[in-house]
């Protein structure tokens, strides 16, 4: 048994995950105890900081929930039906066709978001959907088919040529195929894909910053951010706020870790 | 292909705006929209702030690229091991990459302000420094990176591990009887394997410090002063806080092309480098 490096392992990972131990443990404790022993259990186990955030902010903490919900959970069902339709029909095109495309996702794939924003911004304005719901999604959307697109064509190219040529064969249409034959396949494509940018739409606080405006939308980073900036939040509140909104996708990865991975080294093109 | 218009309109027509705006002198608040030509890259290169937070970035940048692969490396290779206890630990280490930078910067910063858990249990010891972590320029930096690094070891080090699964088992064997051990077996047999590991964490990490805002944001605002100030904040502050739409579009095109260039590098760099060995 490799007693050593298990306690060489514990030590450094224990370490490591110390701040994230230190969010959890000490979004249970009274502030005085938190200034006071910040490091160890608790002596009291308190909700009382939930309970606060919910009666100083519960508007505020409620709205970004909701709205991140409906944010990720649109932005998920269009990158799905889109870049899975976009890597089927790459499928069928000259390899030299396929390469011009790939090389535009992967640009779009490495840009810092920072640097489109104000075009983006511009863009939306004119479209007169700047500060709204669909405008946002439409941008998160937009921003992650590069990288569904690149996780379905890895996960397709398992494919046998074969079954789909075949089903052509049998008169089915370019559509039936793709619904019938392709998608079914892909599940675990799907899974990543879902994970992957659900984590990252939910994650998100620049881009829903800057193209909900100012004062009006809020997610719940932005939540997170305008919480600090518009109560005297102490640390205790904070932690409690910040373990509820890292709860939805710490949870989606336990159960999904699997998916998570994969999804990432397939997005990756390897 | 609907995605590809999508992706066209928001994604890649706004890279070509970038450019055309870089150009231009324009105001969100009076509509004000004219052409300056190169006026914009000329006050650009006598702007101090620029060059400021382009330092700064390079600096994180390369940093991040080092610290997170070489510890990254060294995580994956300790927890590469069957028993049940280094699965658990390989689940764990992946958390923090899947926080938002936000929450870690706010995670951070209360670890790190003047009377938080690090200097209070420096005075739980009665260590008389109170260093002002992020009220110290100096200082500031490094607890940036800290924070940066902290969410990128994660990731580097659970790629690391998915390639370090590959290697045969027969060759690790054989490599074991010819009694190779230690940093021979490491360079011979490992690291080959980990090539394209290198490749997909160094992008990821050349990615996540370009776009850096989030984390900074968190937790010194940019200050003290500008001292932590990176090229995102900048580019935003200039656009929608001094409403300077066009400069802050010619420091857009400038990051672009950095970030542009050596992410590109990097991926065939490291790609072909894959190849050969």
């Amino acid at each position: 048994m490799p007693y050593k490096r298990i306690i060489i392992a514990v030590v450094l990972s224990s370490i490591f995950l110390f701040p994230l131990y230190m969010i959890i443990i000490n979004s249970f404790k009274f502030e005085q105890e938190i200034l006071n022993n910040p490091a160890g259990l608790p002596d009291i186990i308190t909700l009382s900081n939930y309970i606060n955030i919910f009666s100083n902010s519960g508007e505020l903490l409620t709205k970004s929930f909701i709205n991140s919900i409906l944010f990720t959970s649109f932005s998920i069902i269009i990158v799905l039906q889109l870049s899975s339709m976009l890597a089927f029909a790459i499928h069928f095109l000259k390899y030299r066709t396929q390469n011009i495309i790939f090389i535009f996702l992967l640009l779009g794939l490495i840009l810092p978001t920072p640097i489109i924003l104000i075009p983006v911004f511009t863009i939306l304005k004119f479209l007169n959907l700047n500060n709204t719901f669909i405008g946002l999604v439409l941008f998160f959307s937009a921003y992650y088919i590069p990288f569904g697109t690149l996780v379905f064509r890895g996960f397709m190219k398992n494919i046998p040529k074969e079954t789909i040529e075949a089903s052509f064969v049998d008169g089915a249409s370019f559509l039936v195929c793709y619904f019938k034959i392709v998608l079914p396949l892909l599940k675990p494509a799907a899974a990543s894909v879902i994970i992957i940018t659900g984590t990252w739409v939910w994650n998100d606080f620049i881009n829903p910053l800057i193209l909900l405006g100012p004062s009006k939308g809020t997610t719940v980073t932005v939540g997170l951010y305008r919480m600090v900036g518009q109560y005297s939040v102490n640390f205790g509140e904070l932690f409690a706020f910040m373990v509820l909104i890292s709860l939805p996708v710490i949870i989606a990865y336990l159960f999904l870790q699997k998916y998570f991975i994969e999804g990432l080294m397939a997005g990756s093109g390897k | 292909m609907p995605g590809l218009i999508l992706f066209g309109i928001l994604i890649m027509l706004p890279i070509a705006l970038t450019l055309i705006y870089s150009f231009f002198k324009i105001s969100f608040l009076t509509n004000d929209f004219h052409f300056i030509g190169t006026k914009n890259f000329y006050k650009l290169l006598h702007k101090k702030d620029f060059y400021n937070s382009l330092q700064i970035v390079l600096l994180l940048t390369f940093i991040a690229v080092i610290a997170s692969n070489v510890i990254g490396i060294i995580f994956a290779k300790l927890l590469n091991h069957k028993n049940k206890i280094f699965i658990i630990l390989r689940v764990l280490i992946f958390t923090p990459f899947i926080l938002s930078p936000i929450v870690v910067g706010y995670t951070f910063s209360s670890i790190l302000t003047d009377n938080g858990i690090l200097n209070q249990f420096f005075n739980y010891f009665s260590i008389e420094h109170n260093i002002s972590w992020l009220g110290d320029p100096k200082y500031a930096l490094i607890s940036i990176s800290i924070a940066l690094c902290w969410q990128l070891i994660a990731f580097c080090t659970v790629i690391y591990l998915a390639c370090l699964k590959n290697i045969p088992t027969e060759l690790e064997d054989a490599v074991k009887i010819d009694g190779a051990s230690g940093l021979k077996k490491f360079i011979y047999l490992d690291w080959p394997f980990l090539a394209p590991a290198l490749t997909i964490n160094t992008v990821v990490i050349l990615i996540s410090s370009f776009k850096l805002y989030d984390r900074v944001l968190a937790l010194t605002g940019g200050g003290p002063g500008r001292s932590t100030e990176t090229i995102s904040m900048l580019i935003i502050r200039t656009a929608f806080n001094e409403n300077r739409v066009g400069f802050a579009s010619s420091m857009s095109l400038i990051l672009l092309i950095i970030s542009g260039v050596t992410t590109f590098a990097a991926l065939i760099y490291l790609g072909r480098r894959e190849i050969s060995i």
